[in-house]
């Protein structure tokens, strides 16, 4: 037998259907969609400049969003298989010999081919993103955040293309066997099993790979990449030896530079630990899916602000004394440098704060990302 | 409504290149590329014609309900292992963050296969993965509900 290209009917199940595809793909598109508007939420609160700051309640909400965007994007790896398999006899159809129904189809498939191209693009680099390995040479940040709109908006292309064929598939009957396909042999389960074991797949894989972003699924979590705890009960992700600090925080003369315009101070761990002190109980979140709620002491950021005669509406910067890499640099909006919850924190869960969760001093306030509590506090400026 | 979602999803689209030309060198969007291409080919010419071989197989010399069990297992297993790769890689692994890569992944794989293939026996000998439509109530064009 000479080999020859495969034709969509070599592939005769019955689970190969746009029932199927159709079902599968209602789902698939509910996980992007969270996916990418936690995702767009994340670079948001991220960014430099708000010119609509975020609100700072609730406390956790940053934690939340991010933990969904890693259990969506977790869950759509079975949904984006299960999916592609029913539609992939549909590959080798051949293209129709009219000029304008060729040029249709080549737009069709190319929007399909950036669709899969890009959602398989998006799983695979969060997936290894989340186990801090980065086996390639462009940011990841950037080309994630890139690749998420090419992914949106060719999947919107794809269900305007689609639309009549999902509206009739998703009308029609999964058991009903159509005269024309009594002859495709049936499958060891039927559709409606397919599409129940599709269902339990985005679960255990949401649970098992990413349950531990929930409280209480940790230990079910058995291949997250992350587990609860750390050195003072909360994780740790830049060590102080990693971000090249260990020399200057360990410094017994650092001391933390406030500055507003011309007015400058400059405290010692001492000084800033003879200021009035707050506890507060919040939340450290990532964007790669982990949190924990910390408890934590220090100065109100406010108080200290009020020493340089800040008056409220403006941005603060914070520097790091880390030189390199992200998070030795961030700008809070307005909003939480005068929020009463936001400290520069000297303590965590009633000990000192350990070298590796920012000693001498860090930021932490409310519903913000983890990247941007900054760590080993050099300088805190108010900006304008 | 149709020609508005292609018209957003073009833009949307051309946003995104827009981002990948201007925040990364050419060589960087070319990595993407390459990611992008590659996982599609990864999945198209290798993945998928295992996967189909693989129900070949059960078609072909299994029985229910071993069969059905074959195919449940397929799916509620593979899927969670291939997107376990990177931890049982583990290159980003850290002595000094005991927290990242931090658990036996090869003991948690086993469990969960072994919780995985007894669920998936149980599902088999139910009627959940494959009972017809005996007796279903079913959508769109069932008389009953018209």
């Amino acid at each position: 037998m000479r080999p020859r290209v495969p034709r969509p009917g070599d592939l005769p199940s019955r689970l190969h259907d746009v029932r199927v595809a159709a079902r599968v793909g209602r789902w698939l598109g509910v996980c992007f969609a969270l996916a990418f508007v936690t995702g767009l939420l994340s670079h948001y609160a991220q960014a430099a400049h708000q010119p609509i700051p975020l609100p700072t309640r609730p406390v956790w909400g940053y934690q939340v969003t991010q933990a969904l965007h890693v259990l969506s994007g977790t869950a759509a790896v079975p949904l984006l298989l299960v999916k592609l398999w029913t539609v992939y006899p549909r590959l080798f159809q051949r293209p129709p010999r009219e000029l304008r129904a060729v040029v249709l189809t080549v737009l069709e498939r190319g929007s399909i081919a950036l669709l899969v191209g890009a959602a398989l693009f998006e799983v695979t680099t969060g997936l290894v993103n989340v186990t801090q390995w980065y086996p390639w040479q462009f940011s990841f940040r950037r080309a994630h955040y890139a690749v998420a709109w090419v992914a949106a908006g060719a999947l919107l292309v794809h269900v305007a293309v689609k639309l009549p064929v999902i509206r009739d598939a998703l009308a029609r009957d999964l058991d009903e066997t159509a005269p024309q396909e009594a002859d495709r042999p049936a499958a060891p389960v039927d559709r409606r099993g397919l599409l129940r074991l599709t269902w339990l797949a985005a679960g255990t894989a949401a649970v098992a790979s990413a349950g531990g972003t929930l409280p209480g699924l940790d230990r079910l979590a058995v291949l997250s990449a992350r587990r609860a705890g750390g050195p003072q009960g909360v994780p740790v992700n830049r060590t102080a030896r990693a971000a090249g600090v260990v020399a200057e925080a360990t410094d017994p003369g650092w001391v933390c530079e406030l500055r507003h315009r011309d007015r400058v101070i400059r405290l010692g761990r001492d000084e800033l630990l003879s200021l009035p002190q707050r506890t507060v109980d919040l939340p450290i979140a990532c964007v790669e899916g982990w949190s924990a709620v910390g408890t934590w002491s220090g100065v109100r950021l406010w108080d200290l602000l009020r020493l340089v005669e800040a008056t409220g509406g403006a941005d603060v910067a914070f520097h790091s004394l880390q030189r390199r890499r992200g998070g030795r640099f961030s700008v809070l909006p307005a909003p939480f440098a005068s929020d009463p919850l936001t400290l520069v924190a000297l303590g965590l869960n009633g000990a000192p704060l350990s070298l590796d969760h920012g000693f001498p001093a860090r930021l932490i306030a409310p519903n913000r990302p983890g990247v941007t509590q900054t760590k080993w506090l050099a300088r805190i400026e108010v900006l304008g | 409504m149709r020609a508005a979602l292609v018209v957003v999803g073009t833009a949307a689209i051309g946003y995104g290149g827009w981002l990948l030309l201007s925040t990364q060198s050419l060589a960087q969007g070319g990595a993407v590329l390459v990611w992008a291409g590659g996982a599609v080919v990864a999945h198209d010419l290798l993945l998928v014609p295992v996967v189909l071989a693989l129900g070949w197989l059960v078609r072909r010399y299994g029985r229910d309900p071993v069969a059905r069990t074959a195919v449940a297992v397929l799916v509620l297993l593979g899927p969670v292992t291939l997107a376990a790769i990177p931890v049982f890689v583990g290159l980003g692994a850290d002595p000094a963050m005991p927290t990242l890569l931090g658990r036996d992944y090869g003991l948690g794989w086993g469990v969960l296969a072994i919780g995985i293939v007894g669920a998936g026996a149980a599902l088999a000998a139910s009627r959940i993965l494959s009972g017809g439509a005996r007796g279903r109530s079913t959508r769109g064009t069932d008389p009953r509900r018209r």
